[in-house]
């Protein structure tokens, strides 16, 4: 057996033990990953120069498309749609890198939750506490990098599904930028809400994340001092939030010798604005197949997709225009700090049989409320890294965003306080 | 808008939008067949019901709301 097959053979391995517990594979790709591996030594051998991830195994989220395999978006009625005819850009990216697919993962159903309760797929479960919640939509995504089956993921972020995840499971996650150098390629991803969908990575660690990033990208960040102007964001972003999401905020802030805040005005009404935009494109999104299929659906998922189809059109075009302004005024505030600093989620991991969490003192769904702060922040399109703060507890994430363009000063930062031990990656 | 009548199927029937009551909760509960162009199941109707109880509420939100650090306020109200 070549190397590279011995490790991925060790990987497929971990992913059958560890599987079962955990939900976060909804297949394996056992020979075509050994396929693969064996083709990597062979052109090693020949002396080609491997890719910047030769070796390194990865899985996605099941709504990239993977040729010839049916992308099926978390989804019991997409079973039998045809597979796909090609990898999705992403994909491609990744395996023209080296890196090696071993499978797809779990997920909400359509993407449309911050759970991973999927009613066919099933419950992921926290790697670090298997009682709790992974978060969502792509928990099978955060799930499988923090129970150390796999280094590398990819998941999709509308609202915080990346970050949501990342920060229940302890992992690093990415939500690029929507405008500039750093945007990634959404081609052959199954849609939810076009002005809101990104992709992006899970990772361990922090290197892996940005080699991810710098292959997805192609664009290669410059070497930057890690020295920046950092704020917290306050008022909206501290509301509601759990002592530890706070801690979480207060340790790298002191990791970074930082000690200005700031207050984003309108926080909330964006945090709402959100909302409303993804009820009304999802629902339109998917409102032909439900007038034929509506109980093939997730229950919890269908009835919010058509309610979402329900809202009047005057209220969706009052949304979109309150997140262009939104937008201009999360830009201009980053004008004068290069990173901005909030909870990633507003508590550590809910248990799975109480999905509830509390805000303002009162339980609300966990499904619906988990991602209130990456939902609010995510409407502006920066660049953020959900990066996982050192505890012993369980773990917990904060935000790092960044305006467009400035991802080298970001990934900087982040690695600092990586340096410091004051963030770090933790697998169970 | 008083006295215009919809009929359809419980929880949704309305028979009268009053001038009188919030806006917002007349509009949502408007029969759905009639916005979606097709009768969505019984078994969902509770769950539309709850979900447009949970939109109505952000949909408050954004219409109080005078737009962000004030941007709005300088360039025409709730244009």
């Amino acid at each position: 057996m070549s190397a590279h097959e011995a490790r991925i053979a060790a990987v497929l391995g971990r992913i059958h033990a560890r599987n079962p517990d955990l939900a976060a594979f909804t297949r394996v790709l056992d020979d075509a990953a050994l396929q693969d591996a064996r083709a990597l030594d062979v052109a090693i051998a020949r002396g080609e120069t491997p890719g910047p991830l030769a070796g390194v195994p990865f899985a996605v989220k099941d709504l990239f498309d993977v040729a010839g395999l049916i992308t099926t978006a978390g989804a019991h009625m997409r079973l039998a749609a045809p597979p796909a005819s090609r990898d999705a850009e992403a994909v491609a990216r990744l395996k023209a890198a080296g890196a090696i697919l071993v499978g797809t993962l779990n997920m909400d159903e359509y993407a449309y939750g911050f759970a991973t309760v999927n009613a066919h797929f099933g419950t992921t479960r926290n790697p670090h506490d298997l009682t709790r919640l992974a978060g969502g939509s792509s928990g099978g995504s955060a799930a499988a990098v923090a129970g150390g089956l796999v280094p590398l993921t990819l998941g999709s972020d509308t609202n915080g599904s990346i970050r949501v995840p990342a920060s229940l499971c302890g992992v690093w996650g990415y939500r690029p930028a929507q405008t500039g150098s750093g945007v990634l390629p959404l081609d052959g991803v199954f849609p939810f809400v076009e002005e809101l969908d990104t992709i992006g990575p899970f990772a361990s660690d922090l290197a892996t994340l940005q080699a991810a990033f710098e292959v997805l990208s192609g664009w290669r960040l410059a070497t930057d001092d890690g020295v920046a102007r950092v704020a917290r964001l306050t008022g909206f972003f501290e509301h509601g939030a759990a002592p530890e999401a706070l801690a979480a905020v207060d340790a790298v802030m002191a990791g970074a010798g930082a000690a200005d805040r700031l207050v984003l005005p309108g926080a909330e009404t964006a945090r709402s604005a959100a909302f409303l935009i993804t009820a009304a494109r999802g629902g339109a999104l998917h409102l032909a197949t439900l007038k034929d299929r509506a109980m093939d659906y997730d229950p919890a998922v269908r009835d919010r997709l058509l309610a979402g189809a329900m809202l009047p059109g005057a209220l969706v075009f009052r949304a979109l225009d309150y997140a262009k302004a939104w937008r201009a005024a999360v830009m201009n505030a980053l004008k004068t700090h290069d990173v901005l600093v909030a909870p990633a989620t507003p508590c550590a991991a809910p248990r799975i049989d109480d999905a509830t969490i509390l805000i303002d003192g009162k339980p609300v769904s966990a499904r619906a409320n988990l991602g209130i702060y990456a939902q609010a922040i995510g409407l502006a399109g920066p660049a953020m890294i959900c990066a996982p703060v050192t505890t012993d507890t369980l773990p917990i994430g904060v935000q790092l965003i960044a305006a467009p363009g400035q991802e080298a000063k970001l990934f900087a930062f982040a690695r600092r306080l990586e340096a410091q031990g004051v963030l770090g990656g933790r697998i169970a | 808008l008083q006295g215009l009548s919809l009929s359809g199927p419980a929880p949704f029937r309305k028979t009268t939008i009053s001038a009188e009551a919030d806006p917002l909760s007349e509009i949502f509960n408007l029969r759905p067949g009639l916005i979606l162009g097709f009768e969505p199941p019984q078994a969902c109707h509770d769950g539309i019901r709850a979900n447009l109880d949970l939109l109505a509420q952000h949909a408050r939100v954004l219409l109080s709301a005078d737009g962000p650090a004030g941007e709005w306020g300088g360039h025409g109200g709730d244009q």
